[in-house]
């Protein structure tokens, strides 16, 4: 059969991935500290029929050789850690990381995941969680007895309250920096598992060894760029569409070498 | 047997393949740094076989039968392909703003150490792996003047000429190579390219053009693509039509000519 219908349905499978992939950035357009994702293709193997530089049957050397190829593929969907937009919220347990770096929470079976949503709240122990419930790693709780709005958190992650007039510092946010952020394990929830990709996490206090500084009362916006996204959508629509009509024209020609006789 | 059914079916089958060529052109129009590519056909004269008598001429024929036509009965043209040939024009430039990101300006191809040995590419979506080697989406390290390009991170700038800064100091220097036969690049998939040329048509680029946070898309042109698939579309229904052609005659000598008429 005409290998030509496999190889663009492969180019179809490829684009439809695209899509997906824009889908989900566009459904996250609003998610705090989301990171949009990207689609990278590449060419899948070549058939040579007749090698380049390869010598003829009458002693002259092929110059150009005969290589089909056979479509193409996704050679991975890559988190773009480019930071997001800065939104003023007012609100005392909201911290964004401006520069790089993740925040450390534990999840429900223990094992420490990292964010870049700081949209934290305090729990009933008076523990700094996320909206889900997974506290900070190194817990942070207020004293009792302290009104939970009268908290600062510095540049370099250090909270501290005051109790009457006195300053107390109850502890220190840290950051975890990869070398490869694209290789973190995407958890859903806003949440990234280091994997064997991303490397071991360097974890230290913010504003130090090119970890970014936690700012306060703010929030990391989506890095989700709606027009970008659109374009990217059209694309690879378009080139969806350019692939079908192959696999049309390939069957056509089926068709008509099924009625030569 | 009427042999003339043979060439254009020769056509037909050299028409088949141009249709993979455009189908994995457009298959791969949103793949990095990706060249399309084009077929070119050929006349194939095959040798005429030896062992095929040439008619003998009537018996009171003075003139030699060869000297009246130099068209032997057997001597059939045909169609095949001749080569594909790569369109090397530099793709469209996309803009991404994520520091793995390199394009190539102009000519060079970034090199990289797969398991099977240097293969050549002009993608230039990169990543860093754990130990902080830059490598290309296979996990093969992009290779340097010293090697491995060892980064800390992904805050690191790469200028125009190549080199690899992090801060203030250079980490390295990124060796791109130029060919003196491009044609001599095979394609092995996965965006990249195997030399087994000489090695004296393996030169290193001497002022390359680097551009950090930008890719080189593909440069598969999509209505020239289209435009090439009805052509190949339709020379193949031509074709078919003459295969059904010589087929309306044979039935024609094996049947009317033979008709017994009572």
């Amino acid at each position: 059969m005409m290998r030509a219908l496999l190889t663009a349905a492969t180019g179809m499978e490829a684009q439809q991935l695209t899509v997906d992939t824009i889908a989900n950035n566009l459904a996250n357009v609003n998610t705090t500290g989301f990171k949009r994702s990207r689609a990278n293709f590449h060419d899948l193997l070549y058939q040579t029929v007749k090698a380049p530089g390869q010598s003829t049957t009458v002693g002259t050397v092929v110059p150009s050789g005969i290589q089909i190829g056979a479509g193409s593929e996704v050679s991975s969907v890559e988190k773009m850690f480019k930071e997001g937009s800065v939104i003023q919220t007012g609100k005392e347990t909201d911290l964004m990381i401006q520069g790089e770096g993740f925040f450390r929470v534990q999840r429900d079976d223990g094992r420490v995941a990292y964010t870049r949503d700081g949209s934290f709240k305090w729990d009933s122990g008076g523990r700094l969680v996320t909206a889900d419930g997974f506290p900070v790693v190194p817990e942070i709780a207020i004293p009792p007895g302290v009104a939970h709005n009268k908290f600062n958190i510095g540049l370099d992650g250090s909270v501290t309250v005051r109790v009457g007039e006195e300053v107390q510092e109850i502890g220190q946010i840290q950051l975890a920096n990869f070398i490869n952020p694209a290789g973190l394990d995407s958890l859903g929830r806003n949440l990234y598992g280091a994997t064997v990709a991303s490397g071991d996490p360097a974890v230290g206090a913010a504003n130090q060894d090119g970890v970014g500084s936690i700012a306060q009362r703010q929030l990391e916006s989506s890095n989700v760029n709606v027009i970008e996204e659109m374009v990217n959508m059209i694309t690879g629509q378009r080139a969806y569409e350019l692939n079908s009509k192959v696999i049309q024209t390939g069957d056509q020609m089926l068709q008509q070498t099924n009625n030569i006789r | 047997m009427l042999k003339g059914i043979y060439t254009p079916l020769s056509g037909a089958i050299a028409q088949e393949r141009a249709l993979e060529v455009v189908s994995n052109n457009l298959a791969n129009i949103n793949t990095n740094g990706f060249k399309g590519e084009r077929v070119t056909f050929t006349l194939l004269e095959p040798e005429p076989n030896k062992h095929y008598k040439t008619p003998l001429p009537p018996a009171n024929y003075k003139v030699p039968f060869e000297k009246l036509t130099n068209a032997r009965a057997n001597e059939m043209s045909y169609v095949g392909v001749d080569s594909v040939e790569r369109d090397l024009q530099q793709g469209p430039v996309i803009k991404t703003d994520n520091p793995t990101d390199l394009m190539i300006e102009g000519k060079g191809y970034l090199s990289v150490m797969t398991p099977e040995g240097v293969r050549y590419t002009r993608d230039g979506s990169l990543t860093l792996n754990a130990e902080g080697v830059l490598t290309n989406k296979f996990g093969s390290p992009v290779v340097g003047e010293k090697g491995n390009i060892f980064l800390r991170g992904s805050s690191f700038q790469v200028n125009g000429r190549g080199e690899v800064y992090q801060g203030d100091q250079m980490v390295d220097r990124l060796m791109l190579y130029d060919f003196k036969d491009n044609k001599a690049l095979e394609k092995v998939g996965g965006n990249m390219y195997f030399y087994g040329g000489p090695e004296e048509g393996r030169n290193v680029v001497e002022n390359p053009q680097v551009r950090q946070g930008q890719l080189e898309g593909s440069n598969v042109n999509a209505i020239k693509n289209i435009t090439a698939l009805i052509m190949t579309h339709r020379s193949y229904e031509a074709y078919q039509k003459a295969v059904s052609n010589f087929d309306s005659m044979m039935e024609k000598s094996s049947n009317s000519i033979g008709e017994i008429r009572a």
